[in-house]
């Protein structure tokens, strides 16, 4: 029964990597990264549970400092890029072409 | 072992990064601290070679492990012959320092630091006796040679640096290949990926058939030192590498790389796996008997005096994979000496050549010829070096030709005999090179103005004249050094 | 004592070739440099005369100066030795050497670069005694090349004409084909006896004989062929010839008396193992004989005054060959040792001609000499008696004994005698062609020709008269400097023969010469006994015939006017006339059949296997690669984002199968 949350765990984290596939413009993909993140927080809080050391949690804050960080980064860097190029959305921006 | 052997080891290394702080336009100044290196190269590579106490027994030097990397241990160790490979590589690097000193570029220092990389990287093959080591060094030798030829070479530079780089790589990455199979069986025996002598001899790789463990693994091994030698068919890169690149790279090239694919063999081919070595001789032989003819005859029809020499390169490298891979210890010991004298004769009709081209600016053989009207000290010093390549008794040339076809004769006369042809076939195509060049008419205008080479350039040719002469009257002098190792290796083998 | 004389014998002529060398930069005169190579020669000849009577009564000297390498038992050490053999060798070398350096300094007045001429004498003279003194096959094979090395050096001397530095190198290729042969057949023997001390050799075992001999009878054909490459047999005679494009004594001293006779010296050397070989000794009788045969057939319509005496050395070596053949060894060195007189003084002879009518060297631009070169028209005169083989002179001795022991050779001697003796007829009619032309006949007018240094001479049409006779009024004897060698070795021709008289002629004294050298050299044995009668029968026909022959010579070259009967002969037998004058076309064979072949073997191998097999391959990995990388690169996904699912899913995947394989080991 306990086994539901590494469902959940799982179906969070497809749904944020489907986001970041399929969504066009940049601060949603930012924001599905976000899910995929917190998916795997929750798998980590999970394994605390099963083995009883109380290790994941604190990584957990870890993860949770670090995606922080990089969601200062990544926005900041999107601010940049609009600067630049007057739009967020994908298709628009081609820097590297193919 | 020895305590400081770690900082004299990295000196070279050490003074090629210095060449990065150097002032960039002063030329004398980077000139000059070229030459203090190579002299300062020098000395502790004899200093290190004079401490050997007996040239038979490898002496451990240095040795660290690591554990934490797959417990893989670094050990450096030199015996007679890897300390007399040492010597002509730091021997060599002073002649290419003081033969190229007039080298105009604005590339100076990017020029010399290539040069001092190279000879670090082959003093570390040389010094390494795990295979891991040796293969690291193997590696990190081709980039600087590469950098060499694709930035400061002749026209077709680029195409010549990539063929000589993939071709040597592409035999490399098969040695990694089965290096890698080894570590594994290694781990399951005693734990660690480890791999130099006694752990590949408790392998006990068992010889039955071309599909066995030892044949592959001896096969991946021997073609990619066969690509480095280079030996018959694997020989492309040669003749591209040398027309293309600046003196300096084919001198080292020629004077010292190739060699390291022989010391490949006599290192760890040979000792390793015998019983494929014995199995696989005789084609191995042909290969070189047909090397020496192959190349001979090619040289004789070249037009570009470099493709020559570079053909004439091959022809001599035939001689000794054959001595190496005939299983006895005569033709065995021919063959390190034709290294050496290999390494004095090859290095002394590049820097020949790179005088005319520093004169004329081409290298074709059409457009010399009557130099020894105008150029008279160029002219005997380049016959006694061209002697010492045509295998004249009293050069050096000789003793290795003469061992190693004496040796291979009670193998199997019908590859001595094919390789002995080569004593007739060496002076057709040296002797026309050295016909074209120094005697004949003095038919073209601009030939009847050049300059006789000055003291400063003769000083190279000079060093290698005597050394050819006196190694031909006096092979003891050199051959007492690698005696006890080669007994040790052969004897491994039989 | 005596071996510190051993020691300094080869030293000499190499000091004054450093000497000289280093001296170049001061330009000294012929004098001054010749005085140098000269004077070193003559001490060397008479540390030589000390040695060898020290040699002659207490047998060999041996001196080890340092070990060059060991093989097992195998010793290679650098080893002088005096014994029989080298006294003769050595004495001819250093005798009739410091003879020619001393004409040299005559003959070379004018020239430029005497310097780089005396140091390269000197350095051939060096390497000829280590080939004599040489104890074993290394120290010989040393001195073998080195002498090659030499004579390259001093035949392509004036090479700023590619001809002459053609010459040089056909001479030196020819010789490295023998060299071949005698590499092969030195370790042949090495591995068999376990030594190649040629003291050791000198007995050798007979058990090891018996039970290699398929290995020694190979190496010992190897061993001809190298004394082929240098003693100018059949085959690889065509350098001798070409080689006469060196200044003249050079052709006197090395292709005439000493470097030549190397090959003959070094089946002497061997001689006592080869004599247990039959099939050895036929192929090295019908190689002597072939040679005289043959070269004796171009020389007769010859016009260069050193290409005639160029084949005439080629047919007398076939003789001393055909010696070693028929098993008399010691016969073979004494032809060789009274050939070194008489064919180094008709060389010298030829030069004194060619330097007194200012380098020319048509003989039928020659003639008359015999009123204005006085000295040198006698001399010439003893050496053509001596080759021809006129009873008293040397050549007589030597020759007769050469044909008897052919004739005696059991199985094929008649042959081998008839082929000898057609030679010497032949021998006897070109020198007296020669002789008759150059100093009796009064010279017709022809086209000049080239000199020795092919410069082609200045022709002005109307300056034509004035030319010849300028040239006769300028003929004139050669200085003493030339003559006094020329009066010194025509002695010798006169009077070495006596050392090898016949029995017949002298009990006590004969055969001086060859007892000494048979106490190295194999004895002369398993010939028919021929009686003392038909000996001397044999001596008076062979006589009559030779002076027959020289009377037709006589007879067709002097008799009749301007040639008439000459020019007659010649449209007569147009075709054998043009075989022989085109020397056979032996030259154009070897460039057809064999030069031009490896040479369209070296394009091929360039152009189809370098660039298309090998490179194939090559470049074959290369299309493959980036085929199959432009064929991948086809398959990519159009959005980047795809790429990043494809590689998430991938990764799923292979971790999942290692996870599993891991825990379901």
């Amino acid at each position: 029964m306990s086994s539901i949350y590494y469902y959940l765990a799982g179906f969070l984290f497809t749904l944020g990597l489907l986001g970041t596939i399929y969504k066009k413009d940049l601060i949603s993909i930012l924001l599905c990264l976000e899910l995929m993140m917190g998916g795997i927080g929750l798998l980590v809080i999970l394994f605390s549970r099963s083995t009883g050391l109380l290790d994941s949690q604190l990584l957990v804050f870890f993860m949770i400092i670090v995606s922080a960080c990089e969601v200062a980064i990544g926005l900041s860097l999107i601010i940049a890029l609009y600067r630049k190029k007057q739009t967020i959305y994908t298709d628009d921006i081609k820097i590297i072409t193919e | 072992m020895d305590q400081l052997f770690l900082i004299k080891f990295l000196i070279p290394l050490f003074w090629a990064i210095s060449f990065m702080f150097a002032p960039k336009n002063n030329e004398r100044t980077i000139k000059l601290l070229a030459l203090i290196g190579s002299i300062v190269t020098l000395s502790y590579s004899v200093k290190m070679f004079m401490d050997l106490t007996d040239p038979a027994v490898l002496q451990t030097l240095l040795k660290f492990e690591m554990p934490l990397f797959f417990n893989i241990s670094y050990t450096f160790a030199m015996d007679g012959l890897s300390g007399l490979l040492l010597l002509l590589n730091a021997f060599l690097l002073l002649v290419v320092v003081v033969a190229t000193w007039d080298i105009k570029t604005e590339k100076l220092r990017l020029y010399y630091f290539l040069i001092f990389l190279l000879t670090w990287a082959v003093n570390g093959s040389l010094l390494s006796t795990s295979l891991y080591g040796f293969y690291i060094f193997w590696e990190v030798m081709l980039i600087p040679l590469f950098i060499l030829v694709g930035v400061f070479g002749g026209e077709n530079r680029r195409y010549a640096s990539f063929k000589f780089f993939m071709m040597t790589a592409a035999g490399s990455i098969l040695m990694l290949a089965s290096m890698c199979f080894m570590s594994a069986m290694a781990y399951k025996l005693n734990g660690s990926y480890d791999l130099n002598y006694e752990v590949i001899n408790s392998l006990n790789l068992k010889y039955d058939g071309f599909y066995s463990p030892q044949s592959l693994i001896f096969w991946s091994f021997t073609i990619a030192f066969f690509l480095k030698v280079p030996v018959f068919p694997f020989h492309s890169w040669l003749p591209d590498a040398h027309v293309e690149a600046p003196t300096a790279g084919s001198i080292i090239l020629a004077g010292i790389l190739l060699k390291l694919g022989i010391y490949g063999f006599l290192r760890f081919v040979i000792p390793l796996f015998p019983e494929a070595v014995s199995a696989n001789r005789d084609i191995v032989l042909y290969l070189g008997a047909t090397g020496v003819i192959y190349g001979a005859l090619t040289a004789w029809v070249q037009k570009d005096i470099k493709k020559l020499v570079a053909f004439s390169s091959i022809s001599h490298m035939g001689y000794i994979i054959m001595g190496v891979f005939s299983q006895n210890p005569f033709a065995v010991k021919g063959a390190v000496f034709q290294m050496i004298a290999h390494g004095i004769s090859t290095p002394g009709l590049f820097i020949g050549v790179h005088y005319l081209y520093t004169r004329r600016h081409t290298k074709k053989l059409d457009q010399f010829g009557g130099l020894a009207a105008v150029m008279p000290r160029f002219a005997v010093l380049f016959f006694i070096i061209t002697a010492g390549s045509m295998a004249v008794p009293m050069t050096c040339g000789f003793v290795g030709e003469f061992m190693i076809i004496m040796g291979t004769y009670q193998i199997n006369k019908v590859v001595a005999m094919l390789a002995a042809t080569g004593i007739i076939l060496s002076p057709i195509y040296l002797l026309k090179m050295y016909h074209l060049t120094a005697l004949g008419e003095l038919v073209h205008e601009e030939n009847k103005t050049l300059k006789d080479i000055s003291f400063l350039e003769a000083t190279p040719l000079i060093i290698l004249s005597v050394f050819t002469v006196v190694l031909g009257l006096y092979p003891k002098l050199v051959m007492g050094l690698f005696d006890g190792t080669i007994n040790f290796f052969v004897n491994k083998g039989l | 004592m005596y071996e510190n004389y051993l020691a300094l014998i080869p030293l000499f002529p190499l000091l004054a070739f450093l000497l000289n060398s280093i001296l170049i930069k001061n330009k000294l005169n012929n004098v001054q440099a010749g005085a140098i190579t000269f004077v070193s020669l003559f001490v060397s000849f008479i540390l030589v005369i000390i040695t060898s009577m020290h040699v002659y009564n207490n047998g060999p000297v041996n001196v080890k100066l340092w070990e060059w390498m060991t093989y097992g038992n195998i010793k290679f050490n650098i080893h002088f030795v005096m014994d029989e053999l080298s006294v003769i060798l050595s004495l001819m070398v250093t005798g009739i050497g410091s003879a020619i350096a001393f004409f040299s300094i005559g003959y070379m007045d004018h020239e430029e670069k005497v310097g780089k001429f005396f140091a390269f004498f000197a350095l051939f003279a060096f390497s000829m005694l280590l080939l004599v003194h040489g104890e074993n096959f290394l120290v010989l094979f040393m001195g073998w090349e080195g002498v090659g090395l030499s004579s390259y050096l001093l035949i392509g001397f004036w090479y700023e004409h590619t001809k002459n530095g053609n010459a040089a190198k056909k001479a030196f290729i020819a010789n490295r084909v023998g060299d071949f042969g005698l590499v092969l057949g030195m370790i042949g023997f090495a591995l068999v006896f376990n030594t190649i001390s040629f003291s050791e050799l000198r007995t050798p075992d007979l058990a090891l004989i018996a039970a290699n001999k398929e290995m020694l009878i190979v190496s010992s054909l190897l061993l001809v062929l190298g004394a082929a490459g240098k003693s100018a047999q059949v085959p690889l005679f065509v350098w001798l010839p070409d080689a006469m494009m060196g200044p003249t004594p050079v052709s006197a001293l090395m292709h005439a008396a000493t470097m030549v006779t190397a090959g003959i010296f070094l089946l002497c050397r061997v001689s006592n193992v080869i004599v247990h070989f039959p099939v050895v000794l036929d192929v090295i009788a019908w190689m002597g004989a072939i040679t005289a045969l043959l070269a004796s057939l171009i020389a007769i319509t010859q016009t260069d005054i050193k290409k005639i005496l160029a084949y005439s050395t080629v047919s007398q070596l076939g003789y001393m060959i055909l010696a070693c053949g028929v098993g008399a060894f010691s016969t073979g060195l004494f032809h060789v040792f009274t050939h070194a007189f008489f064919k180094a003084l008709l060389f010298l002879c030829a030069a004194s001609v060619i330097y007194g009518c200012h380098h020319e060297q048509d003989i039928f631009k020659m003639g008359g000499l015999k009123k204005k070169m006085p000295i040198t028209f006698w001399t010439f005169t003893v050496g053509f008696l001596a080759i021809a083989g006129i009873p008293g002179f040397s050549g007589f001795f030597s020759k007769d004994e050469i044909l008897s022991m052919a004739l005696t050779n059991p199985g094929n001697g008649v042959w081998l005698y008839s082929v000898a003796l057609l030679t010497a007829l032949l021998t006897a009619f070109y020198m007296m062609r020669m002789l008759v032309l150059v100093f009796i006949v009064e010279p017709a007018h022809h086209e000049a020709h080239k000199d020795e240094k092919g410069h082609k001479k200045k022709h002005d049409k109307h300056d034509k008269h004035d030319d010849h006779a300028h040239e006769h009024h300028e003929v004139h004897e050669s200085p003493s400097v030339m003559t006094i060698p020329l009066i010194i070795l025509a002695f010798c021709s006169f009077a070495a023969g006596y050392l090898g008289l016949p029995h017949i002629m002298s009990h006590e004294n004969s055969r001086q010469f060859q007892g000494f050298i048979e106490k190295f050299v194999a004895k002369t044995a398993g010939h028919e006994h021929i009686t003392a009668q038909n000996e001397i029968i044999m001596m008076i026909v062979t006589t009559m015939l030779i002076l027959c022959s020289m009377g037709l010579a006589y007879y067709i070259y002097v008799v009749n006017d301007h040639n008439k009967m000459r020019d007659n002969l010649k449209s007569k037998f147009k075709t054998l006339w043009s075989i022989s004058s085109s020397k056979f076309k032996i030259d154009e064979f070897y460039e057809l059949v064999i030069i031009k072949p490896l040479y369209e073997i070296g394009h091929f191998l360039v152009d189809v296997v370098e660039t298309h097999i090998v490179n194939g391959v090559v470049k074959l990995v290369t299309r493959v690669t980036t085929a199959s990388g432009s064929f991948l690169d086809d398959t990519k996904p159009e959005r980047l984002e795809m790429g990043i699912l494809y590689i998430v899913i991938g990764l799923t995947i292979i971790i999942t199968a290692i996870f599993n394989a891991f825990i379901f080991r």
